[in-house]
């Protein structure tokens, strides 16, 4: 990967790769520090990585530093995702994207992250197996059941409205 | 496989997913069709794909790009490394030109055409090569020289060299060189020859006499009188026979052949002699010429260019 390549990547892919943490851990200043080390590494490591691979690479260094980040972190979100959900309960079901995040909110790492880059960047599921160092039948199985679950919150806030 | 109602709940998860191909994906429409009642479940999950906020972007991208500026730095010294030791191997080469040696000719030396080689016009007996003569050792050769009547008698017609004919060309110097013992020397008188050989028509041949030829030769002229003497006593008058006919080459047509004694005329035509040395070079004279040949006739095109154009205006 020439220096071109690598500032090529940085225009194309920055967006996205922030976009994943940002919805991830929901904290701005940290999901720009995690994408900005992706990226440094990638840079030290240019001459190795191919140009072709160079998005599943920066979300497979990203995802593993963002669940480092969590798990020093350690930020419990359920409680306050709670809080939210009972401010939800009395809107309409007109901001389902809202509800949406709430619910994704609901769900652990590796469902979250299933979830989005299956939506958000649209990796196959053996895509998303390297990215996340999971088998295809493990991929799919967790997906589908993060889905369900996302089904279940939805229904249930509309059962409760 | 076909969808049916315990298996389309992970039908509809792949539908979602987007996994199936366009034929399952019918499948998938036609058994919705057919059962309404499962048709929410699917919405439902459909609902449950996220849509990209683009709105949500990694504001000031610079931050993020990189210029390769520590590797230009490294180049940098190695070159730097490089032109100083071209640079010294330069002056170490310019001072071994500039210096004089030894050995070399001050200032501008030229070499003679006049070589003082041997002075002997005939060679020891070990010797196998001619012998270079100088301008006085000429004249002794031209006392070997035949008479003008054997000189014009063998004129008349391209006779190879023969090796007994004497060639000298005037104005060169030559080198002249004795044949070897073993090729028999010229017949001494008529009735030497008709004794062994009826082939032998040489006529008027003039005796070499050896005091003629030793006056400036070594022993090698006592030597070939010594043969002489002894095949004209005919113990083998064959072979001698056979030695006269190879002595008189391409001549048995003529009746005044005149035989003499083995001379090889060696043109100096050697190019050490166009050689010029400047210090420690050494130029050849021939190509300076032509290079300032070259250089006087581009002068000349130049200086005559104005006069054409003159003509043509």
């Amino acid at each position: 990967m020439t220096e071109f390549e690598y500032n090529q990547c940085v225009t194309l892919y920055a967006d996205n790769v922030f976009r994943f943490i940002m919805k991830n851990i929901g904290h701005e200043a940290d999901a720009r520090d995690i994408v900005q080390s992706a990226f440094e590494k990638m840079w030290r490591n240019k001459q190795h990585v191919i140009t072709e691979k160079s998005k599943s690479y920066l979300f497979t260094v990203a995802y593993h530093q963002m669940i480092d980040h969590i798990r020093k972190t350690k930020k419990i979100k359920i409680v306050s995702s709670f809080e939210q959900d009972e401010r939800v309960v009395y809107q309409t079901n007109n901001q389902l994207k809202q509800t949406l995040l709430q619910a994704l909110n609901q769900l652990n790492e590796t469902q979250k992250s299933l979830v989005l880059l299956k939506d958000y960047e649209g990796y196959n599921y053996q895509e998303i197996g390297e990215i996340m160092n999971l088998s295809e039948s493990q991929v799919k199985v967790y997906l589908h059941r993060a889905r369900l679950q996302l089904r279940n919150y939805l229904v249930s806030k509309e059962n409760i409205r | 496989m076909t969808i049916n109602r315990t298996n389309y709940e992970t039908y509809f998860l792949r539908y979602v997913d987007g996994d199936l191909s366009d034929a399952e994906q019918l499948m998938v429409d036609g058994f919705v069709a057919e059962n309404t009642d499962l048709a929410t479940e699917l919405e439902s999950l459909l609902q449950t794909k996220f849509v990209p906020d683009t709105a949500v972007v990694f504001a000031n991208k610079k931050q993020l790009y990189k210029k390769e500026n520590k590797e230009r730095t490294v180049l940098f010294f190695t070159w730097q490394r490089i032109a100083v030791a071209a640079a010294m191997i330069g002056i170490v080469f310019m001072v071994g030109i500039i210096l004089p040696t030894k050995d070399s000719v001050h200032p501008i030396v030229i070499n003679s055409t006049i070589k003082n080689k041997v002075a002997d016009l005939i060679p020891n007996k070990e010797s196998k090569h001619p012998i270079a003569i100088n301008s006085i050792e000429k004249n002794k050769v031209a006392e070997l020289m035949p008479t003008k009547k054997s000189i014009l008698s063998n004129s008349n017609k391209k006779q190879p060299i023969n090796h007994y004919a004497v060639q000298l060309k005037k104005p060169v110097i030559q080198k002249i060189s004795i044949q070897k013992i073993n090729t028999p020397i010229a017949v001494v008188d008529d009735a030497t020859i008709k004794a062994y050989d009826s082939r032998l028509t040489v006529k008027n041949m003039e005796l070499l006499t050896p005091n003629k030829a030793l006056n400036s030769a070594k022993t090698d002229a006592i030597t070939l009188q010594d043969h002489i003497e002894k095949t004209a006593t005919a113990n083998k008058p064959q072979e001698s026979a056979e030695q006269i006919n190879k002595a008189i080459v391409n001549n048995t047509n003529e009746s005044s052949t005149i035989i003499h004694r083995a001379v090889y005329k060696e043109l100096d035509t050697e190019t050490d002699n166009n050689s010029l040395y400047v210090g420690s070079i050494e130029l050849n004279k021939d190509k300076l010429r032509g290079i300032f040949r070259k250089a006087a006739s581009l002068l000349k095109r130049k200086t005559d260019q104005p006069t054409d154009k003159s003509f043509l205006e």
